[in-house]
């Protein structure tokens, strides 16, 4: 099937805006609808935009696999160190270490901004590789 | 402390991973290893408190308990646990020898060690749910880690399956959160003790849960094992038959006791007598060494689930035994037939016999579990096998149905054991030297580890069989919390008796199912086999089934 | 009532489709089909309680339950995961058989 210009553009200017809707979404998890799982979606869903409408080849210059791969483990390991402080510092598995501010602000959630940020790049590289490892198939 | 059991293997999977991304640091070994032993004395670190009758309990994060994910340690997890880390960790010394496994299987073996682990320590349905899940993806990666097609249709048919169950159980937790607004296993006692007690609702939750964990114990549409459990990597079946299945089941014993649910327990019976029959029926069919261990698997649970249902104190005691010595003799089974196929590369029964002659060790070990499995004194089969039956007398059909089973499993091991007897060793019909083999002893490195392996389970399933009382008598104070005095009388001449009966009938069954005519009965019986969408109805029959026989009760 | 038919229809829907339908790809949309309509059966009830996002600032009057909102969200996590690892498996049967129909890649394998 032969591709429009169309769709190339629309997807070129679209991806960046998705991609920070994606970091907002992170970061305002604990204030709005949003959070680190949707957000990381999000993230993800803006990369594979592009990989659709420009193939793999291109999109893995500016996300390369390996770089992907290294995101999505070192989420995991953070993860949990994270929650594994809260269990050194005392409390237990995840316990909140950090100070709780003001409802309504940025900073006010403690743990929870640092645990959004966390889960959102890895289930943005988590979903991204499985689509990469997904149309990898094809070629 | 205990969230420790899931934190530590994700950390060793970090490890794994962490070779997966950059080959050259080989850690995924030593990770898996430091991590099964970190867990292990970390459980046995709890052994005091435990057999003194204590709960262990936290809330993951220190939230408030109404809204936080409870865990709790209590003494059926703490057996789970153990007879978990015990077993998976020989399967473990057992890849080390196989030598074809790389990180990304060390990781999803760890993975799914911490599922399990979770599934054991869950005091909540919806952080049970979670856990079902992991254990079940890494389940589903594990089987077809093999690459050959039948394995991935067994992972995916296993995908299905479960996941439809596992549909039905959202809808089981659906209906207990509308009614309850809680989550934690102990307030749903209120649900159904006091309240709209056998209401629609109710059986409709109770059997949307049972059926959604009995996809993963084999018991509702049970079709799925014996691919799953045959297809899979040699040390990922003796796990799956040994150990997940069992895992699964002591979620269920963990729903059933804990929620009273009597008339659940009058299907697990009946539906255990039924499997157990059907597995060993079938497993006499079979040629293909894995899958024949793979139908007794189904068969065994079914006795497991039918000293479950019968509830009484002596086969409630002797289900959670045989779900250890279960767990011990089928995964050295699994192991022993298993060093066959890869020292030789042939897994039919017809292309091969007298192995004996050149694996002499193997054989000896094999017998352990076969002995084991038959139920013959003093290994460990024998023991659970005599506490199943001795409280199920109140049921004479379903004592008769058992004890057929037991003459069954004789049979189809006579038969298995032909792998290893005769004065030759035979291999594509021709009487082979011995030595030809051992070419892939040097491609497979010294086999040690697997060979220290196997032998520990058989040491287990002696020592177990010949402290049977002694163990019977802890799991009694396990599971009622004080001294039951179950009267057993183990090294009866009467019981001796019986099992010389149950082998005489083994023989019986055994020569006839090898006549002509026997052969061409197994011929037409191989061939029947279940489509896939008949089984997925079977699945909804089942859950229909449970659902009425909770409500009409 | 109507929208808890609505949804059990959708449920019926993927349930048949999982059991009546040979293509395997169908099969996987089929499953998600039933996982969504248990997403959405908890969402709606959950929303029954109130029209507000549950973000508790004034107060919690009138707000929705939270709770199967966060149990869904993990469901759907757990969704996704089931879904790419089918699609995987799916597309390696595809690649071993060369068929999608389950029955074909039944017999092929009953044959060998």
């Amino acid at each position: 099937m032969k591709k429009t210009d169309i769709l190339d553009v629309v997807a070129r200017k679209l991806s960046p805006f998705i991609l920070l809707f994606g970091l907002y979404l992170v970061t305002y998890g604990h204030l709005s609808p949003g959070g680190g799982f949707q957000g990381g979606v999000a993230l993800a869903s803006g990369i594979i935009l592009l990989l659709l409408s420009r193939g793999s080849s291109p999109v893995k210059e500016i996300f390369p696999l390996s770089a992907v791969n290294i995101t999505e483990a070192s989420g995991f390991l953070f993860f949990l160190l994270t929650g594994s402080a809260g269990l050194v510092i005392g409390g237990g598995y995840l316990s909140g270490f950090l100070p709780v501010g003001r409802g309504g602000e940025i900073p006010g959630a403690g743990m929870i901004l640092l645990l959004n940020t966390i889960i959102g790049f890895e289930v943005g590289a988590g979903i991204t590789l499985i689509c990469y490892y997904l149309f990898q198939g094809e070629e | 402390m205990i969230v420790l059991f899931f934190v530590i293997p994700l950390g060793g999977s970090f490890f794994a991973l962490l070779e997966k991304i950059f080959p050259k640091i080989r850690i995924s070994k030593a990770a898996s290893v430091i991590s099964f032993a970190a867990c292990f004395f970390l459980l046995v670190s709890y052994t005091r408190g435990i057999l003194g009758g204590d709960i262990y309990s936290i809330v993951i994060g220190n939230w408030n308990p109404l809204v936080g994910i409870r865990e709790q340690l209590d003494s059926i997890s703490w057996t789970g646990l153990l007879i978990m880390y015990v077993v998976s960790f020989q399967a473990l010394l057992y890849t080390f020898s196989e030598k074809k496994y790389d990180s990304s299987f060390y990781f999803f073996f760890l993975i799914l060690h911490a599922g399990m682990a979770g599934m054991l320590l869950a005091a909540d349905l919806f952080n049970l749910f979670v856990c079902l899940e992991i254990v079940g993806i890494s389940a589903y990666v594990l089987i077809s880690y093999t690459g050959k097609g039948r394995a991935f249709f067994a992972g995916f048919k296993y995908l299905l399956l479960s996941s439809l169950g596992i549909s039905l159980f959202l809808c089981g937790v659906f209906i207990i959160y509308k009614y309850t607004g809680s989550l934690y296993l102990y307030d749903m006692r209120q649900f159904f003790s006091s309240g709209p007690v056998r209401s629609r609702e109710a059986a409709f939750a109770v059997a949307a849960l049972i059926a959604g964990i009995g996809v993963r114990t084999a018991f509702i549409p049970y079709t799925w094992l014996p691919d799953a459990h045959a297809y899979a990597p040699h040390p990922v079946s003796a796990v799956l038959s040994g150990v997940v299945i069992k895992v699964s089941f002591f979620a269920v014993w963990k729903l059933v006791f804990l929620l009273n649910l009597y008339e659940v327990r009058t299907f697990l019976l009946w539906m255990g007598v039924f499997i157990a029959v059907v597995g060993v029926l079938r497993a006499l069919t079979q040629t293909d060494f894995k899958v024949l261990l793979a139908w007794h698997s189904v068969s065994q649970m079914g006795y497991i689930f039918a000293g479950f249902g019968s509830g009484t104190v002596a086969s409630v005691t002797g289900s959670m035994y045989h779900a250890m010595s279960h767990a011990l003799f089928k995964s050295l089974l699994f192991l022993s037939v298993s060093f066959i196929i890869i020292m030789t590369g042939e897994r039919s029964l017809k292309k091969i016999s007298g192995m004996g002659r050149i694996f002499p060790l193997a054989a000896v070990l094999f017998l352990a579990g076969a002995l084991s499995i038959a139920g013959i004194p003093p290994f460990t089969g024998y023991v659970s096998k005599k506490l199943i039956l001795s409280g199920i007398t109140e049921h004479p059909a379903a004592w008769w149905l058992l004890q057929a089973v037991s003459a069954g499993t004789v049979a189809s091991f006579i038969k298995l054991s032909g792998i290893f007897r005769g004065r030759d060793a035979v291999f594509h019909g021709e009487t082979v030297a011995g030595k030809i083999f051992f070419k892939n002893i040097d491609n497979t490195g010294s086999f040690v580890s697997g060979y220290a392996a196997m032998t520990v389970l058989a040491l287990l399933c002696l020592f177990t069989g010949i402290y049977g009382k002694f163990i019977a008598s802890l799991f009694a104070r396990l599971i009622y919390g004080s001294e039951t005095g179950i009267s057993l009388y183990l090294w009866k001449t009467e019981n001796f008796i019986q099992s010389a009966a149950v082998i005489a009938a083994g023989i019986i069954i055994y020569s006839f199912v090898m006549s002509s005519g026997g052969q061409k009965l197994q011929e037409k019986a191989r061939k029947f086999q279940l489509s896939f969408n008949t089984q997925l109805v079977l699945l909804l029959c089942g859950f229909l089934v449970i659902a009425g026989a909770v409500y009409f009760y | 009532m109507i929208s808890t038919l609505l949804i059990c229809l959708f449920f019926i829907t993927g349930i048949s489709g999982l059991v009546f339908s040979d293509n395997i790809i169908k099969k996987v949309i089929a499953l998600n089909l039933v996982n969504s309509a248990i997403v959405i059966l908890f969402i709606y009830s959950g929303s029954l309680s109130g029209i507000l996002a549950p973000i508790i600032l004034k107060g919690n009057e009138n707000i929705v339950d939270p709770v199967p909102q966060a149990l869904m969200l993990t469901a759907i996590v757990v969704g996704i995961c089931i879904t790419a690892l089918a699609l995987s498996l799916v597309y390696r049967l595809y690649y071993i058989y060369g068929t999608l129909d389950i029955r074909e890649i039944e017999k092929r394998i009953g044959d060998k």
